[in-house]
């Protein structure tokens, strides 16, 4: 199914809170297992601008639909970024744009060089590598709605939920759009469908994997996806990944979930600390 | 690289949080953009200024690649400004009659800028901020031009998007300035740009017989030249920037780029 893109960009709105009770939260806080978790989605929102430049290295920002996406998918990510930050808030957490930027600051050389490997990949494989980058995006927006998914079901806080609900809700549009821009370069080339099983397979890793420290991944990994119900999640994703034309058989979550050592049964949140 | 780490000085004034909160959406929901009628002549120029405003994608393709996207409050600005100048591409297609915004590449690209960026450091973000500046001060004549015998409803319309970039080019001038006289470096970066650059941003998105006719109908005559001049002075009086720059600057705006 085509995506609509003039619909999308019309109905696009910063997610919004107001009418949401989060003064609640000072009575009846987040416990700190939660809040890193929070903590985690929050900063990796915010960094949404990161994933863009390396989309923006391939030739795919000529496409004027791609264009009107990302104007309009950054905004929303940013403001998901504020909502959870504003949750944060209500326990003591204040998230400045200073701290953020200290963050990026770390990603160093191996961030500098990126754009240019990127790039130079991209020319290299023209535009089979834009299908690669749609399939990435996919692949991270399915374990956004997951993530968010499963922490509403674990927190059983109704506010929480019903925020979680609504950024996930905004999520699902994000999986709409790399989905169908992936399915079409994907079905259209053969040489696509390798190299993206190729840089799946061989580089994909949790969402945050790259400017968080593998301490928080390993800790957000088994708060939401450990044990059955973990398990099964991560196994939906997969699911919908390998949907996608050449992808079929593809386990990327789990295998990384296996490679954190993340526990694949028993009870939800067994493991934590 | 001590040199490169070092802090901007001086207290930002513009307040990037209440700008965010604050978006200007889809202009339809302010203008009844359908019912403007423009003149071939207008119609021309609003489908320039069209393709201009919509360059913000290509612009961050190069800007994102140096250290600039690792400012978090600029990149907060940015993903705003975008927003904001998406909808004004709309309205602007949409009273043009130039149906879609087209989209294309800057020159330069993503490996020449970031290898370029990487030698700058953290000095390239005050001279992105100039870019931001000077291409709004660009529009914002291209805006004169066009508003000077535009009839009520058009007018209307050019008054809530000069509204809604007036917020630009104040964050583009406090940053600016703020960053320019704490860096002497970032006053260089800002000049090599404003010489080795095209201006408007967008510009080389147009082909060169639609650059012409921009640039003889914005800086074109006598008293258009004059304000190129008011162009120059405004880049002129920024910290570190030389008055041999400024006024090559205005001899460019009038030749065209
Ligand atoms: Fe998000
Ligand atoms: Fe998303």
């Amino acid at each position: 199914m085509a995506f609509d893109i003039d619909k999308y960009t019309a109905t696009s709105v910063a997610v919004h809170w107001g009418d949401l009770d989060l003064e609640s939260f000072r009575e009846h806080p987040l416990d700190d297992t939660s809040l890193r978790t929070l903590r985690y989605m929050t900063d990796v929102e915010y960094h949404t601008v990161c994933y863009t430049r390396d989309l923006l290295t391939t030739p795919s920002h000529r496409d004027p639909d791609v264009s009107a996406f990302m104007t309009m998918w950054n905004r929303e990510e940013f403001w998901h970024g504020e909502a959870l930050a504003a949750v944060l808030h209500m326990h003591g957490v204040t998230v400045q744009y200073d701290e953020l930027k200290a963050k990026r600051l770390k990603l160093g050389w191996k961030d500098r060089l990126d754009p240019i490997k990127q790039s130079v990949l991209g020319t290299l494989v023209g535009s089979d590598f834009i299908a690669t980058h749609m399939a990435w995006g996919a692949a991270n927006e399915w374990s956004a709605i997951t993530a968010y998914n499963r922490m509403a079901e674990l927190e059983e806080n109704p506010v929480l939920a019903e925020l979680l609900r609504r950024i996930a809700k905004q999520e699902a549009r994000h999986v709409a759009f790399y989905t169908s821009q992936a399915r079409a370069r994907l079905a259209a080339s053969t040489k696509a469908q390798k190299l993206t099983r190729f840089a799946l397979k061989r580089f994909w890793a949790p969402v945050g994997s790259t400017i968080m420290e593998r301490d928080d991944v390993v800790h957000v990994m088994t708060h939401l996806m450990s044990g059955d119900a973990g398990r099964d999640a991560a196994r939906k994703v997969d699911r919908s990944i390998a949907s996608l034309p050449g992808l079929e058989d593809l386990r990327i979550v789990e295998d990384a979930l296996d490679g954190l050592g993340i526990a694949a049964d028993g009870d939800d949140r067994v493991s934590i600390r | 690289m001590r040199a490169q780490e070092t802090d901007v000085e001086g207290a930002a004034d513009f307040d990037v949080a209440a700008f965010t909160r604050s978006a200007h959406g889809n202009l339809r929901d302010a203008v009844d953009v359908e019912a403007i009628r423009v003149s071939p002549r207008e119609a021309q120029l609003l489908g320039i200024l069209c393709v201009l405003e919509g360059a913000t994608m290509a612009h961050l393709r190069n800007v994102l690649v140096t250290a600039t996207h690792k400012d978090a409050r600029v990149t907060a600005f940015l993903v705003t400004w975008a927003f904001e100048k998406f909808w004004v591409a709309d309205a602007l297609s949409s009273v043009s009659g130039s149906g879609s915004t087209p989209t294309g590449s800057l020159p330069g690209g993503p490996v020449r800028r970031a290898t370029g960026g990487i030698l700058a450091g953290r000095s390239i973000v005050g001279a992105h901020m100039v870019a931001g500046y000077l291409d709004d001060l660009v529009l914002d004549v291209a805006y004169d031009t066009v508003e000077s015998d535009a009839a009520p409803p058009l007018r209307e319309l050019l008054a809530v998007i000069r509204g809604t970039k007036s917020r630009h080019t104040a964050f583009f001038l406090s940053e600016a300035t703020r960053r320019l006289a704490s860096d002497q470096r970032s006053a260089r970066l800002a000049e090599r740009g404003i010489r080795r650059e095209a201006w408007p941003i967008g510009a080389p998105l147009l082909d060169a017989a639609t650059r012409d006719a921009f640039t003889a109908s914005v800086f074109g005559g006598d008293v258009r030249a004059d304000h190129a001049e008011h162009v120059a002075h405004a880049i002129a009086v920024l910290p570190g920037i030389r008055a041999r720059t400024a006024s090559e600057l205005a001899r460019t705006l009038v030749k065209g780029a």
